[in-house]
């Protein structure tokens, strides 16, 4: 046990924070952080925690999780107290990855978080595909990878060719996609080995980018 | 002398005359009573000369030092013009002698004189020390010793910096900048210190697994302004990093810090660098690597956690996990876990030389926690915490030329202007007191040529206004 009492972890180790939020659905992807776990743990020597934990954005418990995973499918409106604590938690040097679960430019998560982004942070910055979160483990020469939702033409029929941010200090404060990496990693570590190649590198990249800088 | 009339004057001009006689008469009895007491003056300090052949003159310094005080010089050619030699000198000191006077009294001993004084000086123990800031920002730390609650003002060739009371035994302040030397003043006693030159920063390498620990300390210094370089051990032969990190060596890093075991690869290196002189900062995990053996300035126990709820507090430091660290022998603490105050054995952040340069030791681990879960203020507090341990360890030289491009001269501090009544004692011994036979020469014979003067001018004035109401 340390400072932060019975629900802490070891400082050294990382683990995978999930955000929960009072509007929408934040629980749409629950697949996510065990393959993103599986991804470090395959490919790093990072001590990750075995299971990712869900945080409260509204809680000081956010403070202790300083990369969160924040996705969804419906409108977002976050509370006053919600908003408050982002804004401290960004200020202080955590890393929010924001990642619309529809894959839609005109969808109602899509629209209703940028309007929250910019009336919290400002508005996003187009985050130039020769940033160092594309080589921060590995090289993705070409930006953020397609994901096969895009490709296959689902959602606003569109490849998203650049990643969102707010930059703070010259750190990524906030990185926002509407990608759908959410859909993308959402299945189980199991079947990574139909995979040709695994679409969870870059979700290494996110980490160790925010784990480094 | 009769009064001659020529003539029979109206009665107002006689009796301007006869009041301009009155006032001859007094400018003469003037000046016969100064030349009188001028010669018994002579007289008994011939006497006295005669009576105290081997007294010491007494060279006093009064307790509000003006531009025209008497020089210890003139007293020295005055003794030798009157008496034929200097015997011996008693310094009764109001006030700290100057920097002239000090050297000559010196002199003086050196020369087979004996020299003695006595202390009469109130608050005059001062001392004042100018360091340049090993800090990104620059600056200077003020640091002035005088005894408690004594009001001391700095000020530079721009005027008042600032003032402080002092309290046990001391006080300091940190300024941006100076001009020129730094003068301390405390009631009666000045000293002063010259500005050293500005510290020559370099980078800093940092040795850390990926973790928020790492992150965070990189994060706090280079908010702070230091150039900092990261070496993260990440996977199996693969490192990630940070600006060019190389060997650590003092033409590029003014420190090293280890956090945790990924430095272990480097530590033959870091020893090395250590001894040529660069600072290293070994904390957290890392402080229970035994192979850096004698680097480490203290042993760890085992790993405590901080209280709950701690970092809320006025002392938040409580709140993050430590390792208690037992000093060395050779170690100096730099600060303690107010937890544990009481146990004097233990420590928090302990430091020691090792070669050349200089190992800090800090017991806490999880710092970044601080930063993030903190109360309002906690970034900056983060980031001067690591700035100062980075800091207390730092290789940085101090720079061969200033800003204009010119080179920086060494220190021109004459000796002892820096605490000039420890200067004196140094000089000239204990206090000693009042000797009960002295002779007091600048004094009497000043006295005496003031006396010689008065009788000259009255005469003078007597001899014109005969002259003008023309008598003889």
């Amino acid at each position: 046990m340390n400072g932060f009492g019975p629900t802490a972890l070891p400082a050294a180790s990382f683990v995978f924070a999930t955000a929960q939020y009072e509007s929408g659905d934040w629980d749409s992807a629950p697949l996510v952080p065990a393959n993103v776990i599986d991804a470090i743990a395959r490919y790093t020597t990072i001590s990750v925690a075995p299971q990712g934990i869900i945080v409260p954005l509204a809680s000081e418990e956010v403070f202790r999780s300083p990369l969160l995973y924040l996705t969804g499918h419906l409108p977002v409106r976050f509370t006053p107290k919600e908003s408050e604590v982002m804004l401290e938690y960004v200020k202080r040097g955590g890393l929010l990855f924001i990642d619309d679960h529809n894959h839609d430019i005109d969808g109602p998560f899509h629209r209703s978080i940028v309007e929250e982004i910019r009336r919290i942070f400002g508005a996003l910055v187009q985050l130039p595909n020769t940033h160092e979160l594309f080589r921060s483990f590995f090289k993705f020469e070409n930006g953020p990878p397609a994901t096969s939702h895009e490709l296959n033409g689902w959602g606003d029929n569109l490849v998203h060719e650049h990643l969102m941010a707010i930059l703070r200090n010259g750190r990524i404060g906030v990185l926002y996609s509407n990608k759908d990496y959410s859909s993308e990693w959402s299945y189980h570590p199991e079947n990574k080995k139909f995979l040709s190649v695994d679409n969870t590198k870059f979700a290494v990249n996110i980490v160790v980018y925010a784990l480094t800088r | 002398m009769p009064l001659r009339v020529e003539s029979s004057p109206p009665s107002g001009a006689l009796a301007n005359v006869v009041m301009r006689v009155r006032i001859e008469r007094a400018l003469r009895l003037t000046a016969f009573a100064a030349l009188a007491v001028a010669l018994v003056s002579v007289s008994e300090a011939l006497r006295g000369t005669s009576a105290s052949a081997n007294a010491p003159v007494v060279f006093r310094v009064d307790s509000v030092p003006s531009n025209d005080s008497p020089s210890l010089l003139g007293l020295i050619n005055t003794s030798l013009r009157d008496r034929g030699a200097l015997r011996a000198v008693h310094l009764a000191a109001f006030s700290v002698p100057s920097d002239t006077n000090r050297a000559l009294l010196t002199a003086a001993r050196s020369a087979g004189i004996p020299v003695s004084w006595t202390d009469s000086i109130k608050g005059g123990a001062v001392a004042v020390e100018v360091r340049a800031l090993i800090d990104p920002k620059g600056g200077y730390s003020l640091r002035v010793a005088a005894p408690n609650i004594t009001p001391v003002s700095f000020r530079d060739s721009l005027g008042l910096i600032d003032s402080v009371t002092t309290a046990n035994g001391g006080a300091s302040v940190v300024v941006g900048r100076v001009a020129g030397s730094v003068a301390a003043s405390a009631r009666s006693a000045t000293a002063v210190a010259t500005a050293p030159a500005p510290a020559t920063i370099r980078r800093i390498l940092v040795f850390a697994e990926p973790g928020w620990e790492g992150k965070f300390t990189v994060a706090a210094l280079e908010e702070r302004g230091w150039d900092v370089e990261v070496r993260y051990a990440i996977g199996k032969n693969v490192t990630v990093t940070q600006g060019a990190p190389v060997a650590p060596d003092t033409s590029r890093y003014s420190a090293v810090v280890a956090l945790d075991s990924s430095v272990l690869p480097h530590i033959p290196a870091i020893r090395r660098y250590a001894q040529s002189g660069g600072g290293v900062v070994i904390a957290g995990a890392a402080t229970t690597l035994r192979e850096f053996g004698a680097m480490l300035p203290g042993r760890v126990g085992d790993r405590q956690p901080g209280v709950p709820g701690g970092l809320e507090t006025d002392t938040p430091l409580v709140g993050l996990g430590w390792r208690p660290i037992t000093p060395d022998s050779d170690a100096a603490i730099i600060a303690r876990n107010s937890r544990v105050a009481a146990r004097k054995s233990v420590a928090a952040v302990v430091a020691r030389r090792f070669g050349a340069g200089r190992v800090v030791e800090s017991a806490y681990d999880g710092v970044w926690e601080w930063r993030m879960a903190g109360p309002d203020g906690s970034v900056d507090a983060h980031r001067a915490w690591w700035s100062s341990l980075v800091s207390a360890a730092a290789y940085a030289p101090e720079q061969s030329l200033g800003a204009d491009g010119k080179e920086v001269g060494q220190f021109s501090d004459a000796p002892g202007r820096t605490a000039p009544l420890a200067d004196v004692m140094v000089r000239l011994g204990r206090s000693t007191p009042m000797p009960a036979s002295t002779v007091q020469m600048h004094r009497s014979v000043n006295w005496d040529v003031s006396l010689a003067m008065l009788a000259m001018l009255c005469l003078l004035a007597e001899w014109a206004s005969r002259r003008l109401r023309g008598a003889k």
